[in-house]
């Protein structure tokens, strides 16, 4: 499983930082755990203030896509501030090994879980031997 | 993690994971030397050996984790969102003519994880944050996410009735809504721009 490169959604200019500041909503990598599990690889997301309804999680030729919007309704004045309610975005590569017609999702306390399982052919084994 | 951690740990990590075992064989070989082959030494030889598998395997673990961290992360990290970064939850202050709404990302927590605690004039975040996995030592293509106990006191800027503060926790966002005093508001003053 690795991290597509173009990390922004199509249609957007992503010629380094200035310009996603630039473009008109601006977009995170929310920050992943992705870790193996029997039959499975399970990866978590962190996408604060994402309710389910704002939430898409697609897999396109082996590609998935975790895009994603914070609720914004915040009134008054901003006095301090160290995050923004804004867009959610990354891509991964999936191997040939995850079935993705299988993918389930899961969205608790502003948290994404997906659980990619192996397909039958890339779990192992275990070979019988029959001894004549 | 990676970000927190000084540049050069990976270097030092390195030279240490060389260099406790070479230190650890010594004493193996000199305390072979000291006691003459005696059930006592022979023990204590047994018991330095073990400790030295298991710092090198420790520090082999920390090793292959920081290297994933930093080649994975390379071109997102100066981007990543700011929660949990340092333990604490990111948070963000609005103020309206009668309240002070605080906002704290704390994804991935039960209500139950986190008090609120407020004063008048600060407010005091407390919390618990597990890894969930039900495997007890996963192998990790990614770990990013932030976990831990955190502890995180904002003074507010102005006086605030705490008796009808009003907390919500939703999506993983926590919104405390604090109305102002009648003195703060009262407080106020409005500089007009000719």
């Amino acid at each position: 499983m690795a991290e597509k490169t173009i990390s922004a959604p199509s249609g957007q200019q992503t010629n380094g930082d200035a310009e996603i500041t630039r473009a008109q909503e601006r977009h995170i990598p929310p920050p992943v755990d992705i870790y193996e599990a029997p039959g499975e690889l399970v990866l978590m997301a962190d996408l604060p203030g994402v309710s389910k309804e704002n939430l898409q999680v697609h897999v396109d030729d082996g590609t998935l896509t975790i895009q994603a919007k914070a609720e914004d309704n915040v009134p008054g004045e901003p006095i301090y501030r160290e995050f923004e309610l804004t867009g959610f975005f990354r891509q991964f590569e999936l191997s040939d090994e995850i079935d993705t017609e299988k993918i389930k999702a899961e969205m608790k306390n502003g948290v994404l879980t997906l659980h990619l399982p192996m397909a039958e052919k890339a779990k192992p084994r275990q070979v019988e031997v029959k001894v004549s | 993690m990676a970000e927190l951690l000084p540049h050069n740990l990976k270097h030092a990590l390195t030279r240490l994971r060389e260099d406790v075992p070479v230190t650890l064989d010594r004493w193996l070989r000199r305390s072979a030397v000291d006691t003459h082959e005696n059930r006592e030494g022979s023990q204590r030889r047994s018991a330095l050996a073990q400790l030295r598998e298991n710092i090198h395997e420790v520090l082999n673990r920390w090793l292959q984790r920081l290297k994933r961290e930093s080649s994975d992360s390379k071109d997102n990290r100066r981007r990543l969102p700011a929660f949990f970064r340092d333990g604490d939850p990111a948070i963000r202050l609005e103020e309206t003519d009668d309240e002070i709404v605080v906002l704290a990302e704390m994804p991935g927590l039960d209500p139950e994880d986190f008090k609120v605690e407020a004063t008048d004039d600060r407010l005091i975040l407390r919390g618990q944050k597990e890894v969930e996995s039900e495997e007890r030592d996963p192998r990790y293509y990614y770990a990013e996410r932030m976990f831990g106990a955190f502890t995180r006191t904002i003074p507010l800027p102005c006086q605030v009735d705490v008796s009808r503060a009003n907390a919500t926790y939703r999506n993983g966002l926590l919104r405390i809504v604090l109305p102002k005093t009648e003195h703060a508001k009262a407080n106020r003053v409005r500089v007009r721009v000719a």
